[in-house]
């Protein structure tokens, strides 16, 4: 017995017994789980300090006037960090102080796109249009509720509220159906809860810009350009389009496209020259 | 030949004419001028188609101004349209108005019968300034069509007013002669006059181009429109009168020298009979032609400079008379939606070379160079009296609920001052931007297009570092339905659903009668089957078999049994098992027996007995 314990090392021994055997978990691969999520924090800590710190450049180069470096700073940091409303809008802003309107009505559409909230984007890009003698998208009422929903609420928020209050409709129904004694009140409730929460799930869906204006391009050819009748160069021209206008992409032939402006006209027109405000992989 | 052509035409006209009682009878007053001095005559015009031989006042009876009948002209158009013929009579009643005090004085509208029809003018506004009249530049004030001496009624201390009188017996240069007939001898700089050119014709003729010569040093002259045709009689002559319209406007200080209109014409000189050109028609004499340019007088005006006492900063070239009116559209506005302001400048005057008015009282708000439209008015063929719409394109930069104020100045030359007219600010709900971006360059270029025009359209510079954000969320260009999270999370629900309806589904299944019936059956099977096995000893057997009848039955009474729809056989059979059955459990008897084939007979009949109640 004396021999055996002898035998036995420490971390096997608990108050005089054997522990049972542990299985692919020793002390040093315990130690490494802990200290996996303090490593992955210090760099996540890290990265966003030192996107702070290039945001910081980039805000301070705009301030002192050194546009291009603050330019490369922004859209160095929507390459690192993924896609951000206010790095679009800032973008924006430095690109129209370099006097690329086209662009910045794109960066603009982004951010947008990406907060239908800000209102600050809207003013800049209807401002920023109009300098461009580019005129205001009709607004037919349904854009005009999109628009409404999209800048009072937020979107993801309305949409989970209508999932919720659609499943809870959905299961509460499910329920009172199988269940014994009265049903009328109970269905009822159950159905107008499924109802009023797809509703507002279809709302935010379809008010949402990232859906709506998926096709959505802009025109970046300094010069405008034409939409033609088919997709050849010597075609007939049946709109001119300003530089800084939006178009929506309905199907793409090679090198050309097949767009729609706002106001319904449709033509082709070289795909170079336009440039899609979700941004291709 | 000759004969019956005239003969035909004029049966053509009587038709005609005939034809133009059943068209629409018009009726319309004008004046010459709006605004004069006092004791400068100006002339009222009642115009009236489709009817003539009208009997009007000879007097109208408005105090302050002296109202006569001057004169009448007629006029019967034939036209062929559609292979119809169609004549149209209009005559032209002229009045004198002489001003005898200064206001503004309204001459009341007239009621005329015309075709059986009773027909009303419109009430017509005059304004007599302080500034006495008479005559005007160097060309004698006369109404805008010569009247014969012998119409007019003069009355005694009344300014003369002198038609162009031409002997009965013409001369070679009074067949055709010409009148330039400028309203005011004293104009500014920049103001539009309206001019009337007028060209009488004593023998048949043609003009040998369509518009006048006139043109001069120190002053424009607008196009000229289509000349009206009238048919004046002078000292018991009828002539052919074409009227031309058109404006000048002097563009320096001084004493300008407006040279002779001229219109180079064909006229038939001789009598000879020959049908030809405008004038002879179908009526015309014939005779020889002679090529002779038709002038009329030379004329002087004293031009101003404008004052530059009392010039507004605003001012930006308008002379006339003028009103202004606003409207805003949408009355609501969201973050970054721009709100249409319209401003309309109606009246009359240089409406070419005005300037937009200004928008004040804009703070809050971002402005823009209104796009701008001239809408002449329908009588007025030179655009001298009219209306010009302004659009502003108007964003709140912040919360507003007021436009701002459009302020328009011009220079009133019957006033000799300047006049700043204000509209009133429309309420509107607009929202603002929470940080509005500064002027992009374009933007900035644009707006300095016309900087007097919207000095409010500058925006205020701000801070550089106030246009940047720092709130940089990370997001996604992903809608947030196909989020992968949100998609697995309602997956699940979607599965569970489903599940849980397959399940409720299954209990209102299993709880009906069939299905009991079902479990019934089957449980009754079960026992069947262990009783065919060997081990099972006979008591046990035998109580399987009274089981499988009771289950088979839903009861255990031996009532069921003889109820139940089964053959007498069936029945026979089943109830000597059951009697086996109470005799196993009820006897004291001991160990019974049971051979193999009394276990298959019994278990045949048990079979039997289950096939026939199904």
């Amino acid at each position: 017995m004396m021999n055996s314990a002898k035998m036995m090392t420490f971390p096997e021994i608990q108050n005089g017994l054997p522990l049972p055997a542990k299985k692919g978990m020793s002390f040093p691969a315990v130690r490494s789980l802990m200290l996996m999520p303090l490593v992955a924090f210090a760099l996540i800590a890290s990265t966003w300090l030192s996107f702070g710190d290039a945001l910081s450049d980039a805000d301070a180069a705009f301030v002192a006037g050194d546009y291009p470096a603050a330019m490369r700073a922004y859209e160095s940091a929507l390459s690192a960090q993924g896609p951000s409303a206010g790095l679009y809008y800032n973008l924006a802003m430095t690109q129209l102080r370099q006097n690329q309107p086209a662009e910045a009505a794109l960066s603009l559409r982004r951010a947008i796109m990406l907060d239908p909230r800000r209102s600050d984007a809207r003013v800049a890009l209807s401002d920023l249009e109009r300098s461009q003698g580019i005129a205001p998208e009709p607004s037919a009422w349904t854009a005009r509720w999109r628009q409404i929903l999209a800048e009072k609420v937020s979107l993801t928020a309305l949409t989970i509220i209508g999932s919720v209050l659609a499943w809870v409709g959905a299961f509460w129904l499910l329920w009172v159906v199988f269940r014994k004694g009265r049903k009328f009140w109970p269905v009822t409730i159950a159905l107008v809860l499924l109802c009023v929460g797809k509703a507002i799930f279809i709302a935010a869906y379809l008010a949402d810009p990232r859906v709506s204006e998926r096709d959505a391009a802009v025109v970046l050819a300094g010069s405008g350009v034409s939409l033609l009748a088919a997709p050849a160069d010597q075609s007939a021209v049946v709109l001119k389009v300003p530089a800084g206008a939006n178009l929506y992409v309905h199907r793409r032939s090679g090198d050309w496209s097949y767009c729609e402006t706002p106001t319904g006209e449709k033509g082709w027109t070289s795909t170079k020259s336009i440039e899609c405000v979700v941004p291709t992989a | 030949m000759n004969s019956l052509i005239k003969y035909a035409g004029a049966a053509m006209v009587f038709v005609a004419c005939a034809t133009a009682s059943l068209r629409a009878q018009q009726v319309q007053a004008a004046l010459a001028q709006d605004t004069v001095g006092v004791g400068q005559p100006v002339q009222l015009n009642i115009s009236i188609t489709g009817g003539s031989g009208v009997q009007l006042p000879e007097r109208i009876n408005v105090e302050g101004l002296d109202i006569r009948r001057a004169g009448q002209s007629e006029q019967t158009q034939v036209t062929m349209a559609n292979g119809q013929l169609n004549a149209v009579t209009s005559a032209v009643y002229t009045y004198l108005i002489i001003p005898i005090k200064a206001g503004t004085f309204t001459i009341p509208a007239m009621s005329i019968r015309v075709g059986g029809k009773e027909l009303k003018t419109q009430d017509l506004t005059l304004t007599v300034s302080g500034t006495p009249g008479g005559r005007l530049g160097n060309v004698p004030v006369r109404p805008a069509i010569p009247v014969p001496q012998s119409q007019q009624r003069q009355a005694p201390g009344q300014p003369q007013v002198t038609a162009p009188s031409r002997p009965q017996t013409l001369t070679e240069d009074q067949l055709a002669f010409g009148d330039l007939v400028i309203p005011r001898k004293t104009v500014y700089v920049g103001e539009v006059v309206p001019v009337e050119v007028r060209f009488f014709f004593g023998v048949p003729g043609k003009t040998l181009q369509e518009k006048p010569n006139f043109s001069g040093d120190g002053f424009t002259v607008s196009s000229f429109g289509e000349p009206v045709r009238r048919e004046q009689e002078i000292n018991g002559r009828v002539y052919q009168v074409l009227v031309y319209q058109t404006a000048i406007t002097p563009v320096k200080a001084g004493t300008l020298e407006i040279p002779p209109a001229e219109l180079p014409a064909r006229l038939q000189v001789a009598t000879s009979r020959r049908a030809d050109d405008m004038f002879g028609g179908l009526f015309g004499s014939m005779g020889d032609f002679r090529d002779v340019p038709v002038k009329t007088e030379a004329a002087t005006l004293e031009v101003k400079a404008l004052p530059k006492e009392g010039r507004p900063p605003e001012f930006a070239g308008a002379i006339g008379q003028f009103s202004i009116e606003a409207s805003a559209s949408p009355k609501k506005a969201a973050a970054g939606d721009t709100i249409s302001l319209n401003v309309t400048v109606a009246g009359r005057g240089n409406f070419d070379a005005m300037g937009p008015p200004v928008l004040t009282e804009s703070e809050g708000w971002r402005t823009y160079p209104p796009g701008e439209k001239f809408t002449p008015s329908p009588s007025d063929p030179i655009g001298f009296n009219g209306e010009k719409a302004y659009e502003y394109m108007i964003l709140a930069r912040e919360d507003r609920t007021a436009t701002p104020v459009a302020e328009f100045s011009y220079f009133d030359p019957s006033l000799e001052k300047y006049v700043t007219l204000k509209t009133a600010p429309i309420a509107v709900d607009a929202k603002g931007g929470a940080a509005p971006p500064a002027t992009p360059p374009a933007i900035a270029v644009a707006a300095s297009a016309t900087p007097s025009a919207t000095p409010s359209a500058e925006p205020t510079a701000e801070p550089e570092q106030s246009v940047l954000v720092r709130n940089f969320s990370p997001a996604t260009f992903r809608p947030f339905v196909e989020d992968p999270i949100f998609l697995m999370v309602n997956g699940a629900l979607a599965v569970s659903w489903v599940l849980l309806l397959l399940f409720g589904v299954g209990r209102v299944i299993s709880g009906s009668k069939s299905a009991r019936e079902a479990a019934t059956r089957k449980e009754a099977r079960k026992l069947l089957h262990k009783m065919q096995s060997a081990a099972c000893p006979p008591e046990e057997f035998y109580q399987l078999a009274a089981d499988f009848v009771a289950a088979r039955l839903a009861s255990h009474s031996r009532d069921a049994l003889e109820a139940a729809p089964l053959g007498s056989e069936t029945k026979a059979a089943v109830a000597a098992i059951l009697d086996t059955h109470d005799e196993m459990k009820y006897s004291t008897a001991g160990t019974f027996q049971l051979p193999v084939e009394d276990r298959r007979r019994v278990v045949a009949q048990l079979k039997s007995f289950d096939d026939e109640l199904r």
